[in-house]
């Protein structure tokens, strides 16, 4: 079963549209959405989660379609940290873990204190005195302490220290583990996608670019270090996007392009979400 | 809904705790004064108080946050009035015991007056925040705001000329003049509004984005 299934999502606002965007989450998987700020990523987790409503298309969830009248119960199973964490300023850790015992069926106080710990958030402060970073791990701590199948994570890793963000993607990690658990993650930090996903969806402009297994991904793109004649040669069409070096000429093709003879370099998924998104020859 | 009392009692005692000492005011003011008119103020103060408490969650994020979570739009809804129904019930009580003491107070005491007053707190309770929240939930508290001043200038009003008219005629004595008016009927149009106005807000709810 799919974890996700995204088919002809549309959303119009002004100046923005989010364009016929299909993907789909095998259980048990990692799926990375990728983009520049503005691309759409936020918009598809909102209409994911039912906060905005989609002009069309359909969305499944954990199996149950968006338009069921009980959605809002397959949540039950769906942890989810948004870039912005907004529980109520005036709320401290231990507040907010009553309120969610009483909210999650499968709320596990022990583990939600034990995270508090893990992270060194204090229990008695206020949310509103916490700094971005300390709202994150409040808002990771939520979102695994009642053992959800589903974590839904917009830029979840952004305002964390280095140290706590890489503890971070271990659990993140560790969570799959459990072939019945599946993560979306939207990340500005193409090194945590690359680290964390098994596929990786690129959003420019509203419209999806592609959807593919990392790994195959990056084994279809590489890199190859040529002159401008041999880039001639290759002509426009077939490389996403060249640049200048001090040794040459980089362009980032589909390995089916590169020459024979020419040598081929792998890439790492930052030079290709730069080169899809930027695209073109860089002078 | 458990879970969402437990929030909105939360921010209440933490943010709007100083706030709850004008209600606090009034009643003694109706006390002291033996004019009942001041007993109107705090109910109308307790009725805005769902309307505040969503203002301080909107600066936190909490609406989008709430989509996150197995609450389900109706449940949001609901839960708003319901805590606007235990704030009224609560100052009803209160406000219940405050007038009887008055009016024993001024030897003018009976049944019929009494329960035109709790009539009057119940209306008092209910329909200023039935006028906001359908508002509130269509456009958030920012847009909504100016049915918030409407409601504000409404009462303002009424206030203001039972006030002027209890100068020549005391407020309780106003009542006498009620009635004439059937306060049952009244309670039922207050109710047959709340459950409007929780239709409405439900209604505009669910198809807004957030």
């Amino acid at each position: 079963m799919n974890a996700i299934e995204v088919t002809g999502l549309t959303k119009h606002y002004d100046g923005f549209s989010l364009r016929n965007v299909t993907f789909s989450l095998p259980t048990g998987c990692i799926i990375g959405l990728a983009g520049e700020n503005g691309a759409g990523k936020s918009t598809t987790i909102r209409c994911m989660l039912g906060a905005a409503m989609p002009d069309s298309g359909t969305i499944k969830l954990l199996g149950v379609d968006s338009t069921d009248s009980n959605f809002h119960e397959i949540k039950q199973d769906i942890g989810v940290v948004l870039d912005n964490v907004g529980f109520p300023y005036s709320m401290n850790a231990a507040q907010i873990g009553k309120m969610m015992a009483e909210t999650y069926r499968n709320w596990d106080m022990p583990y939600y204190h034990d995270l508090l710990k893990r992270f060194n958030l204090p229990e008695k402060k206020k949310f509103g005195d916490f700094s971005r970073g300390m709202r994150m791990k409040l808002g990771i701590a939520v979102a695994m302490a009642h053992h959800p199948r589903l974590l839904i994570l917009d830029e979840a890793t952004s305002g964390l220290d280095p140290v706590v963000r890489d503890e971070v993607v271990e659990m993140f990690y560790e969570f799959t583990r459990d072939e019945n658990n599946s993560v979306l993650i939207s990340s500005h930090i193409l090194s945590d996608l690359e680290k964390l996903c098994d596929y990786i969806a690129f959003l420019k402009d509203g419209k999806l670019l592609l959807c593919e297994e990392k790994d195959m991904l990056l084994e279809q793109y590489a890199a190859v270090l040529c002159t401008q004649e041999q880039l001639s040669e290759l002509g426009e069409g077939t490389y996403i996007q060249c640049k200048r070096t001090p040794y040459g000429v980089q362009a980032i093709l589909r390995r089916e392009n590169v020459p024979v003879g020419m040598n081929a370099l792998p890439i790492s998924m930052e030079e290709l979400f730069i080169a899809m998104v930027k695209g073109g020859s860089e002078k | 809904m458990k879970a969402l009392l437990i929030k909105d009692y939360c921010i209440l005692i933490r943010e709007v705790k100083q706030m709850l000492l004008v209600p606090v005011v009034f009643t003694v003011m109706a006390v002291v004064t033996k004019q009942l008119v001041w007993i109107l103020w705090p109910v109308f103060f307790i009725s805005l108080l769902p309307y505040t408490i969503n203002s301080y969650e909107e600066q936190s994020n909490w609406p989008l946050y709430a989509e996150t979570m197995p609450y389900g739009r109706k449940r949001i809804v609901y839960e708003k009035y319901a805590m606007m129904l235990i704030n009224g019930m609560i100052m009803t009580l209160i406000l219940s015991a405050v007038t009887a003491s008055i009016l024993l107070l001024k030897g003018s005491f009976d049944f019929a007056a009494m329960w035109q007053m709790i009539v009057l707190i119940i209306a008092g309770a209910i329909l200023p925040g039935c006028l906001m929240l359908p508002m509130m939930f269509k456009y958030g508290n920012a847009k909504g705001r100016v049915m918030y001043l409407i409601v504000l200038a409404m009462f303002g009003g009424l206030m203001g000329a039972m006030g002027t008219a209890s100068k020549d005629a005391k407020f309780y004595e106003l009542l006498q003049y009620g009635h004439n008016m059937n306060f049952t009927v009244l309670l039922l149009g207050v109710l047959i509004v709340f459950f409007l106005s929780v239709r409405l807000s439900v209604h505009f709810y669910e198809k807004r984005d957030i």
